[in-house]
């Protein structure tokens, strides 16, 4: 079914183009669901509203842009409300509760390629997680994320660079990636050790 | 939103390898999301799950029960001489005891403690020991299969062996399958050790199409799939079974989209990479339940008031006296000075969810009902009687009692107390009428069936003169119905609470229909309730 049909069919609320267009793209907004959620139910969870909310808003789509894109965009605010009513989110976006976090080498899981990146983000405390989805992942400026967690822009920014940090940490821990190269000090500074 | 592309090699592998991740919700979300959509449509899906749920209860039940008759095949396959003619017992039960030297009895392995000890050595040494039990299983020849017991001290070198002989073991492992099958499930996960079977540890099993039952076969297969090591894959068909489980194994790399040069660095075994792969991929469905159900408790108190009626269908009297005149023709509800009391109820029940505005209630309910009836006490008892009905000829009379207790007048003011004690389990629904997901109008009803196990009433008698205090005609089975509207807010911690009024009235009289007065309460309260969602 292509997507016009599909689309067609979801504005009649035709059950089988509904699903047709769940079936295309819930895989991947799961996949986006679980990098914000604490576990698999969580984010099947959170998959479920979004969808819901894809399919009640689906009206206000007006072709402009893709549609995954779209939809991409509802799933993540929904995961970002349902981390808000989180009164716990809302604790550890603070950025004094994330200094001096540390993963432990046990706790990272062996797994493989793009599965284990995910779960290596996922190892990383919510706030620092979910700035760092919306960031580098989603390509939310910090402006914007700051809106919609209601934190300080450089909140945002600050919890940005101790997530990169840490999940840079993890990863050439794992091996999945090899050590940053030191970035040369700006021209006259000292590098402080 | 403006996308912006932070794009250094860091994020730039962030990115592409969340772009590639993709995990496949379960079919219950879909479902949910359908039923949410379309709520008109959502009955046929509830009614044929719970046709499928019944179904599935009752094929369980009936296998349950089937036990037996496998049981029952056994002995006969274990005693009969015209289906073994020459088949001495392959595993000597007194061997697997311990008890040797005592021939133990074959007739019926039911009764035997043979397939009790082998299924507690297995599951004993597969919890304790960690050791594999089983450590393959191989085929020598149609029809016969072999499964090879290892590791077992109480199995090892103690089992008789013969492949010439067809032997009468299938009945000796038709009990423990389950457990071996999931013993091989373990085995499998900890590590394979194909190497020390001894051709005198092998336990031939007869596997005579026509002996074997299907679920034996089955069990057998399942057996093979779990615990069959490579090195025994000899045999075409173990052969394939033995690719089946590679390609199992391998079917989450593949899944998994392209290697990197660092992927061996990050598998141990393939064991762990399988048993990680499975739990992410094979988490059991979620309970279907959770979200929808909640914990409620509720408590109300209340002010109880009554309504008499007297039916005057039922005119003459079957007594030969002639009925006491009546101190006057008028209401009944006049002729009395009743006053509402206080009451209360307290509740507890489950909440289902069954559409975003409409909840199933039910639960276990206690009510205290009273009110207060003035009246005179007198020094002495008087003589009265009491009207009653006759349901088969429609017709009244009267009984004689004795009260202290005057209506009108007499010495010394009194307050006579009407009061039950009802236990009720309350069903019924509520209905959202307007609000959002925290805070609510709503409005509910119930039906609520009632036993009175205790209480006490004062009557009026037929004169409307006097009290009589009666325990012995309450009806202890009764039904209520119960209307109230309700505000509710959920707070940010998930407990939702409510505050309304409620009218609660009963259906039949407090007293046995026999009494010719019929008394109904009618309660008024305001409930307050909380409840909390199960997850």
């Amino acid at each position: 079914m292509t997507e016009e049909l599909m689309l067609a069919g979801c504005l009649t609320n035709n059950a089988a183009s509904q699903e047709a267009l769940y079936s295309r793209f819930s895989p991947r907004m799961l996949g986006v669901c679980y990098r914000f959620a604490k576990n698999r139910e969580d984010a099947e969870d959170m998959l479920q509203e979004g969808f819901i909310k894809v399919f009640s808003q689906i009206h206000q789509y007006r072709g402009e842009g893709a549609l995954e894109g779209w939809i991409r965009r509802i799933v993540v605010h929904t995961c970002i409300n349902v981390l808000k009513k989180n009164k716990k989110f809302s604790d550890s976006v603070d950025i004094t509760f994330a200094s001096g976090v540390g993963i432990r080498e046990e706790g990272i899981p062996s797994i493989m390629q793009a599965k284990e990146v995910v779960e290596c983000i996922r190892l990383l405390p919510i706030g620092y997680r979910t700035v760092l989805n919306l960031y580098a992942i989603e390509g939310y400026s910090h402006k914007e994320i700051g809106n919609m967690l209601d934190i300080e822009e450089s909140t945002s920014r600050s919890q940005y660079t101790r997530a990169k940090a840490m999940l840079e940490d993890v990863l050439v821990k794992k091996k999945i990636m090899l050590k940053p190269r030191a970035k040369t000090p700006f021209f006259g500074a000292t590098a402080i050790k | 939103m403006e996308r912006n592309l932070h794009t250094d090699d860091f994020e730039q592998l962030l990115r592409e390898k969340s772009e590639e991740f993709r995990m496949y919700p379960s079919k219950r979300i879909w479902h949910s999301i359908y039923n949410n959509i379309h709520p008109g449509r959502k009955w046929p899906s509830v009614a044929m799950s719970i046709t499928l749920i019944t179904t599935l209860l009752l094929v369980g039940y009936l296998n349950t029960k089937n036990t037996g008759f496998y049981n029952t095949s056994t002995e006969k396959l274990t005693n009969g001489k015209a289906n073994t003619p020459n088949h001495s017992p392959l595993v000597n039960s007194t061997t697997l005891t311990g008890q040797t030297g005592t021939e133990a009895p074959t007739s019926s392995i039911k009764n035997t403690p043979i397939g009790l000890a082998l299924k507690n050595n297995l599951r004993q040494n597969a919890v304790s020991t960690n050791t594999p039990i089983l450590t393959g299983i191989k085929a020598a020849g149609s029809p016969a299969l072999e499964m090879a017991v290892a590791n077992q001290p109480a199995l090892s070198g103690k089992i008789i062996v013969s492949k010439d002989q067809p032997s009468v073991n299938v009945p000796l492992f038709t009990e423990p399958f389950q457990t071996v099958a999931k013993v091989g499930v373990i085995q499998k996960s900890t590590q394979r050790q194909p190497d020390n079977i001894s051709h005198d540890q092998i336990v031939t099993i007869s596997d005579e199409p026509a002996v074997l039952t299907q679920v034996q076969k089955i069990a057998i297969n399942d057996i093979l799939e779990n615990v069959l090591p490579e090195d025994y894959g000899s045999s075409d068909r173990y052969r394939k079974i033995a690719v089946s489980i590679q390609n199992r194994s391998s079917y989450a790399d593949n899944n998994l989209t392209a290697t990197t040069q660092n992927t061996q660095d990050f598998v141990s075994t393939r064991e762990r990479e399988w048993i990680e792969n499975y739990a992410l991929y094979n988490r059991p469905a979620s309970r279907k339940w959770a979200n929808k159900l909640s914990w409620q408790m509720y408590a109300t108190p209340s002010v109880v008031y009554r309504s008499l009626y007297n039916d005057y269908n039922f005119g003459t009297t079957l007594n030969a006296t002639p009925p006491l005149a009546i101190a006057s023709n008028g209401d009944i509800n006049d002729d009395v000075i009743q006053k509402p009391s206080l009451g209360f109820e307290i509740g507890t029940g489950l909440q289902y969810s069954i559409s975003k505005g409409i909840k199933i209630t039910a639960g276990v309910q206690l009510n205290y009902t009273r009110y207060t009836s003035n009246a005179f006490q007198n020094t002495h008892p008087v003589a009265t009687r009491l009207s009653m009905h006759d349901y088969k000829t429609n017709m009244t009379y009267e009984e004689y009692r004795t009260t202290p207790y005057s209506n009108k007048s007499g010495p010394e003011p009194i307050k006579l107390h009407n009061q039950t004690v009802q236990i009720s389990l309350p069903i019924g629904l509520d209905f959202k009428l307007i609000g959002n997901e925290n805070l609510q109008w709503n409005i509910g009803a119930t039906i609520q069936p009632t036993y009175v196990p205790l209480g006490k009433s004062y009557l009026i008698s037929s004169d409307r003169r006097y009290y009589i205090k009666e325990t012995s005609m309450l009806n202890r089975w009764n039904l209520n119905a119960g209307v109230e509207t309700f505000v509710s807010y959920k707070s940010s911690n998930g407990i939702t609470y409510q505050l309304g009024p409620q009218f609660r009235t009963q259906l039949f009289s407090t007293n046995n229909k026999k009494i010719a007065v019929e008394e109904k309460l009618l309660t008024y309260g305001l409930k307050f309730g909380i409840s909390k969602t199960l997850k």
